[in-house]
């Protein structure tokens, strides 16, 4: 047997075999690399619940949003954030004592910073300024660069009649926006309730053309 | 060495050079499929879809393909030829199991193409209309499309509020 015989024997073995293995390996091979399909899950009613009543908060569906929020609660109690947001819908819909109920079972240390803010939100407009100030101071410790949550507090503090504090907040506010004729205007207000009348008149002669 | 024992030894040599080649050849597809795929699994994503690519143009319309270029584009975050993949895959799904139907819905809501995927979970649940997922997923789909009436509908039919 020469070289030659010896390459055409081995090319006949070699394309056999190949063409064997091929077709044991087809190309299509729909589960290859494609990750598990999960059966049917276990949907829990509360998941579709919570995001009902969302629904029909964006729909201002309100009384029906409050009753599924209410179910939803009443079946998981520790949702804070369902919780904040029930008294969210309670407050636009009028009903500002039940959502003072509500929110007497929240713990805020288990809400997120922008909750934290939104639930300091609603304590404003509670009128609860004492719950709604450390929650403010909470966030900008945070994020000090979050000018809206400090003018929130700077107001906040002007209508408890805690002037000096309030006038280090917007002190804070007019170093970073040092143009915002609105921010410097609502400063030299609280100057003038403050009896500080000749420091009120130079910041608002800066607001005015 | 004999005479024999030379040319044996040739033979082997020759079959394995030849069997190489010629494997190389005849599957230049599987083994391009297995490099995108390993290229993929290391996130070189960029490696992996210009191959699935390939595959596609040398006429390989396979799921397994097209499943590929899908979260390669989903990876290097190209939404319109991602768009184009799950396009593709539906197509070659449209008379798959409502199992199969239910994972392309959920991939289509997870790239935000809601309109996709409330097709999908639709056909699930005409398949299965007690797929309390595929109902999930299609009231998820219609709330995310701005839909919020079908989908209070749809919340309510899971929660057995309404038939």
């Amino acid at each position: 047997m020469n070289c030659l015989h010896i390459m055409l024997i081995a090319s006949v073995v070699a394309t056999a075999t190949c063409s064997l293995a091929k077709e044991s390996q087809p190309l299509t091979q729909p589960d290859a690399g494609l990750p598990g399909l999960t059966p049917s899950e276990v949907i829990p009613d509360w998941v579709a619940r919570w995001e009902l009543a969302r629904c029909l908060t964006i729909l201002k569906r309100y009384d029906e949003a409050i009753a599924d929020y209410q179910i939803l609660l009443k079946g998981k109690p520790e949702l804070h954030k369902a919780r904040l947001e029930c008294a969210q819908v309670l407050v636009w819909s009028d009903k500002k004592s039940e959502a003072d109920t509500l929110l007497e079972k929240i713990n805020a240390s288990q809400l997120t910073l922008p909750e934290q803010g939104a639930l300091a939100d609603l304590y404003v407009i509670l009128k609860k300024y004492a719950l709604a100030a450390p929650l403010y101071r909470t966030v900008l410790a945070a994020t000090p660069e979050d000018h809206k949550t400090r003018l929130k507090l700077a107001e906040m503090l002007s209508w408890e009649k805690k002037y000096a504090e309030s006038l280090t907040e917007y002190t804070t506010l007019l170093k970073a926006l040092p143009e915002d004729q609105q921010i410097r205007r609502k400063y030299a207000l609280v100057l003038i309730w403050n009896g500080q009348h000749e420091a009120a008149i130079p910041e608002l002669r800066k607001t005015l053309p | 060495m004999t005479k024999q024992v030379q040319q044996f030894v040739l033979f082997i040599l020759a079959v394995s050079i030849v069997t190489s080649v010629v494997y190389h050849v005849l599957n230049r597809d599987n083994i391009s499929l297995q490099k995108a795929q390993q290229y993929a699994s290391n996130g070189r994503y960029s490696e992996a879809v210009s191959l699935y690519e390939k595959l596609v143009a040398n006429g390989v319309h396979s799921e397994v393909v097209y499943e590929g270029v899908l979260i390669c584009q989903n990876a290097l975050k190209k939404p319109e030829k991602a768009r184009g993949a799950l396009q593709n895959l539906i197509f070659q799904n449209k008379d798959a199991a409502p199992t199969r139907l239910r994972y392309l819905a959920a991939t289509a809501l997870g790239m935000g193409e809601q309109d996709i995927a409330a097709q999908q979970y639709r056909k699930v649940l005409l398949a299965r209309p007690d797929d309390r997922s595929a109902r999930l997923g299609l009231a998820r789909a219609l709330a995310r499309s701005g839909l919020y009436e079908e989908a209070v509908k749809e919340y309510r039919l899971l929660l057995g509020e309404i038939k």
